[in-house]
């Protein structure tokens, strides 16, 4: 089944080399999960302004996952980043101002712990606010949870324990298969980890991915 | 004095995106590389202990 609406996700998370595990983790447990992953990173092309990119995203997905654990601030300018909230803000704007489909939107927002967001963006008090504590594991075991309810068929999904397990599968062979293809495994591409994500899956299925399928967005 | 129109056939260029098939050509030799290795590891244990292989 290719990409639609109800079956994307959003991915608004940071994107430097520090958080790589983290968005390999999200990646790859969305897929796993049976849906498809989007994100500013899919595509390359300098043409585009980047906002409108976003909001096109954001308005084909019914699902997002956004990450604000690196508003904090920046030792060389000291100034947060804040393009994650932003974003969030835009998705939070679609849903309360789109129209019937817009405003079926789900999304989960992770931090480092639960309470930080009420320093900076404390307007989303009331909203259920996960920790991942920079642990990738924790990050899959939640995004399964939450991705489960929103599958369109009655299926149970895989619980976390097997999901995590396959995770460390994946992330195990995953420098060996980058080296076959003379790819560098620190620096894949947005497309280049979706492929090798989709790859893995389609060699290792589980029973729901037969029901939902996995296409790359490039 | 007549001109020949000379017709050349320009083939793609190959894409350097990289393709499913490639990247499950490569999990395929790397699970089959590590279920190798397992095994030659099982055998090894196998001989130290003075166990027969089982295969």
């Amino acid at each position: 089944m290719p990409a639609t609406y109800e079956n994307s996700v959003f991915i608004n998370c940071p994107f430097d080399t520090a958080y790589r595990p983290l968005f390999e983790a999200v990646v790859f447990s969305v897929y796993d999960c049976g849906f498809h992953p989007r994100c500013a990173m899919e595509g390359d092309d300098s043409s585009q302004v980047r906002i409108q990119k976003i909001t096109s995203i954001i308005g084909e997905c019914r699902l997002a996952i956004h990450d604000i654990s690196r508003t904090q601030f920046d030792l060389t300018h000291f100034l947060p980043r804040f393009n994650v909230p932003f974003e969030f803000g835009i998705f939070v704007g679609a849903k309360v101002f789109g129209g019937r489909e817009q405003r079926r939107k789900a999304c989960m927002v992770f931090d480092v712990d639960r309470d930080r967001y009420k320093t900076f963006i404390s307007d989303i008090a009331g909203q259920d606010i996960r920790e991942h504590g920079h642990e990738p594991e924790t990050l899959v075991r939640h995004v399964r949870d939450f991705l489960s309810g929103h599958f369109p068929s009655a299926v149970i999904l895989p619980g976390g324990r097997a999901l995590v397990e396959r995770y460390h599968d994946f992330r195990r062979q995953l420098a060996a298969s980058c080296a076959e293809l003379r790819l560098d495994r620190d620096t894949l591409t947005f497309r280049d980890l979706a492929i090798m994500a989709v790859g893995w899956i389609d060699l290792n299925p589980l029973p729901h991915h037969a029901l939902n399928g996995n296409t790359v967005h490039s | 004095m007549e001109q020949r129109v000379v017709r050349t056939v320009m083939r793609p260029p190959r894409s350097k995106n990289l393709t499913l098939t490639q990247a499950k050509r490569a999990w395929r030799k790397v699970m089959r590389d590590e279920r190798k290795a397992e095994e030659r590891k099982r055998l090894d244990q196998a001989a130290r202990a003075g166990a027969p292989p089982v295969s």
